[in-house]
């Protein structure tokens, strides 16, 4: 499957090379999504997930010739890239945490009637906000590996780092969100009793 | 390890509720269209860089008498360019083979003191900070200070003579001596560069 993937890749790249509009076309149905999903998680912000697409496939445009399909699939060159705009984004606009702007764009649509929902979808902010806490280099493998369902062997070729890295920054990562999880819980825990009151008064 | 367990459960369940969320997600249209907007200026802009190179081919084919004249006015041109550099490496020649005439100095000669130092340097040398020179009273009267290291003998020296404001001269310890608002100092200066003493005229 994913060979024939790969080929299929290589050689939609070949012809976008050539000046193939439709292969490139089909390149960028294929893997926007994943570089859009990853840029978002990355940043917290739609807005910047969408300019970073833009900026990795235009790239991809300018240096099609230079993709060698031997080195790594196109998803790895693609998450490679991605990682860089994102990085290179994140430092030119010291946004490393974006949670509160885009904060109704990322939240789920409420469901009153349904609690298990509700508690559902308080852990999964909870979750965002920590994940766009974590250091980089920690938040980068949660993505790939937890929420992009990545390979542990083809996270590293996009990260740039070794296996056991990968594995042992993952393990610290998933160490690090538990924590923060906690604290989150904590402090929403605390802020209860005020409602209440509010509400009663 | 237990806690750690109990709380890595509901981590886990988040990150799969979180991913099923964000697998959901769809890269807006407008950025296809923007993208795509790009790939087609780009091809537009290679075609236009290409159509100078297409208009070349077609005029490649010429006559044999074209390209001989062109091939002609080269070579031409070529042998001009040589003879000319040739030329102009042979007027460089000459012009090295100029008699290179000695620098011209500028600076005047180091002032070699004599032998024997006059009594004025030799009393300043042993200690006093101010001098007065008696060896010629009738016809001017200097005062020497000494700065940094003494003199020695047969040190050359320069002499340089420089105007300065009588404000300067307290703080070399000859304040009161003028009233003038200006007045023309001698510094000795060593061979290695360092002022050795001022000299002023009373």
């Amino acid at each position: 499957m994913r060979d024939t993937a790969a080929t299929s890749d290589g050689d939609l790249m070949r012809r976008a090379a050539e000046g193939d509009r439709d292969a490139f076309a089909e390149l960028y149905r294929t893997h926007s999504a994943q570089v859009y999903r990853f840029a978002r998680l990355m940043t917290g912000s739609s807005t910047i997930a969408e300019d970073v697409v833009q900026e990795v496939f235009l790239g991809l445009m300018r240096g099609a010739s230079r993709y060698d399909p031997s080195r790594a699939s196109l998803s790895t060159y693609l998450y490679g890239s991605a990682r860089h705009h994102t990085r290179r984004r994140l430092l030119r606009d010291r946004l490393f945490v974006t949670l509160d702007q885009d904060e109704a764009d990322l939240c789920l649509p409420l469901r009153p009637d349904a609690s298990d929902e509700l508690i559902r979808q308080r852990d999964v902010q909870h979750l965002r906000r920590a994940i766009l806490r974590l250091p980089a280099r920690y938040r980068e493998v949660i993505v790939l590996c937890e929420l992009q369902d990545v390979s542990y062997a083809d996270a590293a070729k996009a990260l740039g780092c070794a296996l056991g890295t990968v594995r042992s920054r993952l393990h610290r990562a998933r160490h690090l969100l538990t924590e923060k999880m906690q604290r989150g819980r904590a402090c929403a825990e605390a802020q209860r009793p005020r409602t209440l009151r509010c509400e009663e008064a | 390890m237990t806690p750690k367990h109990e709380d890595e459960t509901p981590l886990t369940r988040a990150l799969k509720a979180l991913a099923e969320i964000e697998a959901g997600m769809e890269t807006p249209a407008q950025v296809e269209a923007a993208v795509m907007a790009r790939w087609d200026e780009s091809r537009r802009s290679a075609a236009k860089a290409d159509l100078p190179r297409r208009s070349e081919g077609k005029a490649g084919r010429r006559s044999p008498q074209t390209v001989f004249i062109r091939g002609a006015a080269t070579m031409a041109a070529g042998v001009t360019i040589l003879a000319a550099l040739a030329m102009e490496r042979d007027w460089r020649d000459v012009e090295l083979s100029l008699p290179a005439s000695p620098v011209q100095r500028t600076v005047p000669p180091p002032v070699v003191l004599p032998e024997r130092l006059p009594d004025v340097v030799v009393r300043a040398n042993r200690g006093e900070r101010v001098t007065e020179s008696t060896d010629t009273p009738a016809v001017e009267r200097t005062r020497l200070v000494l700065i940094g290291a003494p003199l020695a003998a047969n040190e050359p020296i320069r002499v340089i003579r420089m105007r300065v404001t009588s404000s300067a001269l307290g703080e070399l310890g000859l304040g009161d001596v003028t009233s003038a608002e200006v007045v023309d100092i001698d510094v000795l200066v060593g061979e290695d560069g360092v002022a050795r003493g001022v000299r002023m005229s009373m």
